[in-house]
């Protein structure tokens, strides 16, 4: 099963941390060929990435990326564990994306639905 | 199933990452910091004008604000330095990040510029807080 992960890079414009504004562009995520970040807007256009920046990303996988390969039983997961891509924060759209070791395999669960207030609704329901 | 944790050259180190979002131990007081931490925003969390930003990153996914007075959210800025719910993390001298809990509602402030002491804030959801802040709730 294949994991791509594509960042395109754009531009950071007016924001103000100097390295959200440096990592700024669209990310788009597939995982055997889904859309794991396909979005409605709240304009109705639908596209398969989002507007984020690249750092929270990285820093989220430099934080878990010890905990993604670690078995943890699923009745101990908290509702939202650090392994949820939803967890790299900073107030930005991400897709309620686990990653959850299971034995030799890594588990990628994920759901449709909003990420934080009023952003675009993930369109995807498949797990 | 295999047991990761004997001799797997993907067993995690023993020094773990502190976590971004780790409420800090002995938070620092206003006066102890670089200068005044402040509120200013940032246009990607904007949907709507004001009189800092006249042009709203229209392409932004960013959870945008509530429309609130700019004195508003530094007065909630202050209180959350001063209940001491700021992050171990710092930059600067100054914590990454700060929340308040404002009706059901918290917000998270984010520092954008380390030299000053500039913060921007937006909503978040209860998952998002440090785990000693959730215990509270």
């Amino acid at each position: 099963m294949s994991f791509v992960v594509r960042f395109d890079w754009g531009d950071g414009g007016d924001i103000q941390s100097p390295e959200l504004q440096a990592t700024w562009g669209e990310l788009r995520i597939e995982i055997a060929g889904q859309p794991v970040t396909a979005v409605q807007a709240a304009s109705g256009g639908a596209r398969t990435s989002v507007n984020v920046s690249a750092y929270p990303l990285a820093e989220w996988f430099v934080e878990n990326w010890f905990a993604i390969f670690e078995f943890q039983h699923a009745d101990d997961r908290p509702e939202t564990p650090a392994t949820n891509l939803r967890r790299a924060g900073e107030g930005m759209c991400w897709p309620d994306l686990l990653l959850a070791a299971e034995g030799d395999v890594v588990l990628c669960e994920w759901s449709s639905g909003r990420s934080t207030w009023r952003s675009p609704t993930f369109s995807w329901c498949r797990s | 199933m295999t047991d990761r944790k004997r001799g797997d050259p993907m067993r995690s180190p023993s020094a773990k990452h502190p976590g971004r979002r780790k409420l800090h131990s002995d938070p620092p007081k206003v006066s102890d910091l670089p200068k005044a931490p402040a509120y200013i925003g940032s246009p990607e969390h904007k949907r709507h004008l004001t009189s800092e930003w006249r042009q709203p990153q229209p392409r932004s996914d960013a959870t945008p604000c509530p429309i609130l007075a700019r004195e508003t959210i530094a007065e909630w800025l202050a209180e959350a330095f001063a209940k001491g719910w700021v992050s171990q993390l710092t930059e600067g001298g100054f914590p990454r990040y700060a929340w308040i809990q404002k009706d059901d509602a918290w917000f998270e402030a984010r520092l954008t510029n380390q030299g000053l002491g500039h913060y921007k804030g937006y909503p978040v959801s209860i998952n998002d807080l440090p785990s000693a802040l959730r215990r509270q709730t």
